[in-house]
């Protein structure tokens, strides 16, 4: 289940990273959530995240009912096994937050993140109920790397999802890694 | 008649928190003043406020407040009081432990220091309350649109105004998510660029239209 608005998750023993990003990134289009990795389950931020950012090698295993789900992740440091998507691997929180930063702000043909949760789109309209296509946007143009075989299935979903919106925009799956793109980048990429 | 939307106020200085009772009436609400966090727990039985003002320290409470704590009162508002937004002001709430202290009590809490006074404290609940959201503005405990002067005095499009002010949604039962599609219908009809989202989950907020891209 998402949460009703977006979410970034910070996993980390203290809760000094947390306090960080939620003093840089706008709370109009963000949410900045604390766990401790062994207690993620005991927080009501154990719903699926837009993002997660974390630190440390402490096994998160509440996070494995994610697998299969579209979020971005990044990490300070060397990470944990069993993440349910490939982190990216930042070498500060001050990289991570000018990351995210730069996510929330991605215009992609029209198509930006709007304030709460859900997308605003060119027509100045909104549309919620787009979790997983909020979470390809905010990885754009890198996209998500996700672990198993999940990435084929996540792809068609959020593909189905653009198609039935009729937005200016395609989902490519390679090699585990689900990636979003303007129509016109996508004439010589693999369908999802 | 409809009642002014409810603010709860948690200060165990008399002086201060006839000051907050104040600056809370004067901006169209209804103060709950308590003077500690057992008064605040049994008001908060019969009352369902839109905004609490809390100070963390209870130092000059009564000792019968306590057997309770400031945590308790937030960890009620975060279970029980979905809607309401919580401010926590204290010298105490500096330091980053402390802050994620009040955070596992009460996960969206906004904090306000004492060390840069009580006037910043007024003006933060008067921007909470008053501030503008596209052409809509909350005035004297409802919703009014600035360019015509026309009212809307439901306390769901208050609380829709003043969550978003504070960047949170509302969680709505079916009699509350009716009024917030009149709501939505008044916007409308006035011409305003603000809208009533439902984002999912009975959580609406309302967002401000733009124009078209070009």
């Amino acid at each position: 289940m998402r949460g009703a608005l977006r979410t970034v998750l910070v996993l980390s023993e203290r809760p000094h990273p947390w306090a960080f990003l939620r003093d840089r990134l706008d709370p109009e289009l963000i949410s900045v959530e604390w766990a401790r990795p062994a207690e993620v389950g005991a927080h009501n931020c154990a719903v699926v995240p837009w993002a997660i950012a974390g630190t440390g090698t402490q096994p998160a295993p509440d996070l494995a009912h994610l697998a299969g789900t579209l979020f971005s992740c990044r990490w300070v440091g060397p990470a944990p096994e069993q993440l349910p998507v490939r982190p990216l691997i930042r070498p500060t929180w001050r990289a991570i937050s000018s990351d995210l930063e730069l996510a929330l702000a991605i215009d992609l043909r029209g198509v930006r993140l709007a304030p709460g949760r859900g997308l605003r789109l060119p027509d100045g309209s909104f549309i919620s109920g787009v979790a997983e296509l909020e979470a390809l946007l905010g990885a754009y143009p890198r996209g998500i790397e996700m672990v198993g075989r999940t990435a084929r299935e996540a792809a068609g979903h959020v593909s189905a999802l653009i198609e039935r919106l009729g937005l200016p925009l395609r989902v490519r799956c390679a090699r585990g890694r689900v990636t979003l793109a303007q129509a016109e980048e996508f004439a010589d990429g693999g369908a999802a | 008649m409809v009642a002014p939307p409810e603010a709860l106020l948690l200060e165990d200085d008399l002086e201060e928190l006839q000051a907050l009772a104040r600056v809370v009436r004067d901006a169209g609400l209804e103060p709950i003043s308590t003077l500690g966090p057992c008064q605040a727990l049994s008001r908060l039985e019969n009352h369902d406020p839109l905004l609490a003002v809390i100070d963390l320290e209870m130092s000059r409470a009564p000792l019968s407040e306590r057997s309770c704590s400031v945590h308790d009162v937030l960890n009620r508002l975060h279970l029980r009081h979905l809607n309401c937004i919580p401010l926590v002001y204290s010298a105490g709430v500096e330091t980053i432990d402390a802050q994620a202290r009040v955070y596992l009590s009460h996960p969206h809490a906004l904090f306000q220091s004492k060390r840069h006074g009580f006037d910043r404290l007024l003006g933060r609940i008067e921007g909470l309350l008053g501030g503008n959201v596209g052409d809509v503005a909350v005035r004297g405990g409802v919703v009014v649109h600035l360019p015509s002067g026309r009212t809307m005095s439901h306390r769901v499009a208050v609380a829709l105004l003043t969550a978003k002010r504070a960047n949170r949604s509302v969680v709505l039962r079916a009699s509350e998510a009716r009024a917030a599609r009149r709501f939505q219908q008044w916007l409308e009809e006035l011409g305003s660029p603000v809208l009533v989202r439902a984002l999912g989950g009975r959580h609406y907020q309302v967002a401000v239209r733009e124009p078209a891209a070009s």
